[in-house]
């Protein structure tokens, strides 16, 4: 069903054009060589695309000449667009429909065309040139000065895409109508752009709309902003199980939680949180007694116990899930298993990016008996979502994903995502690149290292143990053990004394205390804005 | 009207899609050509530009080859011309309403069939 405005097949001229369009990389004709006529005629051929021919090696054809061709002779040295419609959704490229795609008539000779083609180049092939090609081509994308322009105009507030929709049906409903198209945006309130050659025709078609005022304000986008209008980004929701995530609204704002489940289709998840219950609340709103709702009072997080709520009288009940197999403890539909609760929600109400568990958050995750293994997973997919970069030049490291696993090594460069490392193993290349997710810093026990983030940080001290991410360090100050991930922490032989003062006091004073005993303060420690002081206390001899 | 398979033609006038007849959540861009209908008209006419889908056959081809997921709206009365149409590649395509972006990719077992549609005489390949 191709389009009735598409430029009928015939004429040498045309046949030409078509002949230049059949590039792959369309990029190599410059703007100026889009007319917006469909006859005939010669162009000025621009020969750009002298680096991109060179792929095809059936093509032969570096002259200038106009001369009628024969079609399958035209249609010869170029892939057909038909045939490089790849997958990745390009249909458009390679051509437009003002110049024409050699259709319907001449259908026959395409296919055989198309044979030719596909039997010189294996599918695989064309998708990996179209990837990279594709930013190359967009560039040559960019609207010119024989380009229609874009005009921004207001309309009511709420109703731009019905004002959109409501031009198309216009256009319908009368074809003369001159605008080109019409653009509502998501993010962009109160506002269309319309494309037209001219304010007039914007104007006219703009008449009679309920949703643009009469006295409408229509504005020129500057050339060079155009391409912005059409600018979406992208949004990589990386939601796959064992996701972390942070809920958004409810009872359990703020809470870290972890996706178990996900249902692309009907854009909902179903995630797994320590319960907020107040199983007294429960209890009597099962009872059917009325109870007066605190709302301000959010529940402790705590894992669910059926013995604890089976001893308030909640019924609890054991049922199968359907969709999962699984059995589940059911209250007041609510679905809980081994303590967690897991909860269906839309995706929209969770935070996916950025989310960086604290420690703590993540240990009360780790129910006893899960083995570590589990928790390794899961701390993978935590450290594939950091998003900030932390490795630094003589940072040693070790890979933890892919097939060069466990090898160690020191980091060289680092660029961006990208991290050169010199790999330990003298087999192999002086540096190896790896995205930064695939790796981690190492310790050995016996490091001097610094906590530079996080919780502890400041702490310096020594490695006396290494589990997967998670360093066991004896505090220089403390005397402590203390459990940090291994991205927070780096090599340093700086120790730190840590506070020596408090108020008044500093480390090693000799204070007085309230009976006739006095000491020497040995340690300062600040803990939850807590101070605290250690004395070593004389007794009076 | 309805041609087979293609869009719809009115007298003296331009060959097009269906216009979508509501803005609600019923709206959906289909995974190829990214052209938005509600549920209902894929379901009845199929997707205009891409009939191999067969959405008017299976009502799982309409579920797996279009998503509500969509950013945008840009109502395209000439495919030929506007330059917007052809920076978001979509001025091979019949005039109708399109979107921007579609944040999900067509399942594989519908690209084979987008891939064949030129070499095989057999797919209802009509573009």
């Amino acid at each position: 069903a191709a389009s009735r405005s598409r430029a009928p097949a015939g004429g040498g001229g045309v046949r030409k054009r078509s002949r230049q369009d059949n590039f792959i990389d369309d990029s190599a004709i410059e703007d100026e060589d889009e007319d917006e006529e469909d006859d005939g005629g010669s162009r000025p051929r621009k020969k750009g695309g002298g680096g991109v021919r060179g792929f095809f090696d059936e093509e032969a054809q570096v002259d200038e000449d106009e001369e009628e061709e024969d079609e399958g002779e035209g249609e010869d040295d170029f892939i057909n667009d038909a045939g490089a419609d790849i997958p990745d959704d390009d249909a458009g490229r390679g051509s437009r429909s003002r110049h024409s795609i050699p259709m319907r008539d001449e259908e026959e000779d395409i296919d055989e065309i198309e044979r030719q083609v596909r039997e010189r180049y294996a599918r695989s092939t064309h998708i990996e040139y179209g990837e990279e090609a594709a930013d190359v081509e967009q560039q040559a994308l960019l609207p010119s000065v024989k380009d229609p322009k874009l005009w921004m105009v207001k309309c009511a507030i709420g109703h731009e895409r019905e004002t959109a929709i409501c031009l198309m049906q216009k256009f319908i409903d009368r074809t003369d109508l001159q605008i080109k198209s019409v653009v509502a945006l998501d993010h962009l309130k109160n506002y269309i752009y319309v494309e037209a050659e001219k304010e007039a025709h914007v104007k006219e078609a703009c008449k009679g709309l309920r949703n643009i005022y009469a006295s409408a304000k229509i504005t020129l986008v500057p050339i060079k902003e155009m391409a912005d209008v059409l600018y979406v980004e992208s949004k990589n929701v990386d939601l796959a199980r064992d996701t972390w995530v942070r809920m958004k609204l409810g009872v359990y704002k703020g809470d870290l939680a972890k996706v178990v489940d996900v249902d692309n289709v009907r854009q909902r998840v179903t995630v797994k949180l320590i319960p907020r219950i107040d199983l007294q609340v429960l209890a009597s709103k099962l009872e059917g007694r009325v109870v007066a709702k605190k709302k301000t009072f959010v529940p402790p997080p705590r894992f669910f116990n059926i013995d604890e709520a089976r001893e308030m009288h909640i019924r609890v009940e054991r049922r199968r899930d359907k969709d999962s197999g699984e059995y589940f403890e059911m209250v007041d539909g609510l679905m809980f298993k081994d303590g967690f609760l897991y909860k269906p929600v839309s995706i929209k109400s969770i935070h996916t990016q950025g989310i960086q568990p604290s420690f703590d958050e993540l240990e009360k995750f780790k129910k006893p008996g899960d083995d570590m293994n589990g928790d390794m997973s899961s701390l993978n997919t935590l450290f594939s979502n950091r998003k900030k970069g932390h490795f630094m030049k003589g940072d040693a490291v070790i890979v933890v994903k892919g097939d060069l696993k466990n090898l160690e090594g020191w980091v060289e460069k680092v660029e961006d995502t990208t991290v050169h490392i010199r790999p330990k193993i003298s087999d192999l290349p002086k540096t190896l690149a790896f995205n930064e997710k695939e790796l981690c810093k190492y310790f050995k026990p016996g490091d001097h290292v610094k906590v530079v983030s996080g919780v502890q940080e400041g702490t310096t001290g020594m490695v006396v143990k290494v589990d997967g991410h998670v360093l066991i360090i004896l505090s220089d100050t403390t005397k402590e053990h203390i459990r940090v991930f291994a991205d927070h922490v780096v090599e340093s032989s700086e120790i730190t004394t840590g506070i020596t003062r408090i108020g008044d006091y500093e480390l090693h004073d000799l204070v007085l205390l309230d009976n006739l005993s006095f000491g020497v303060i040995i340690r300062v420690e600040t803990e939850a804005f807590q101070a605290s002081v250690f004395l070593r206390i004389f007794n009076g001899c | 009207m309805r041609g087979g398979g293609g869009g719809m033609m009115d007298d003296g006038g331009v060959e097009h899609a269906q216009i979508p007849n509501s803005f609600g959540h019923e709206l959906r861009a289909c995974l190829r050509c990214r052209l938005v209908k509600t549920y209902d008209q894929f379901r009845e006419n199929g997707c205009e530009n891409c009939p191999f889908l067969d959405m008017d056959k299976d009502r799982d081809n309409v579920v797996s080859c279009t998503t509500a997921n969509f950013t945008g709206i840009i109502s395209l009365m000439d495919p030929n011309r506007s330059w917007a149409a052809r920076w978001l590649r979509i001025g091979r395509f019949i005039p109708g309403c399109y979107t921007l972006a579609v944040s999900e990719e067509l399942p594989e077992e519908y690209q084979v069939k987008t891939a064949c549609l030129h070499s095989c005489k057999n797919c209802d390949a009509t573009l």
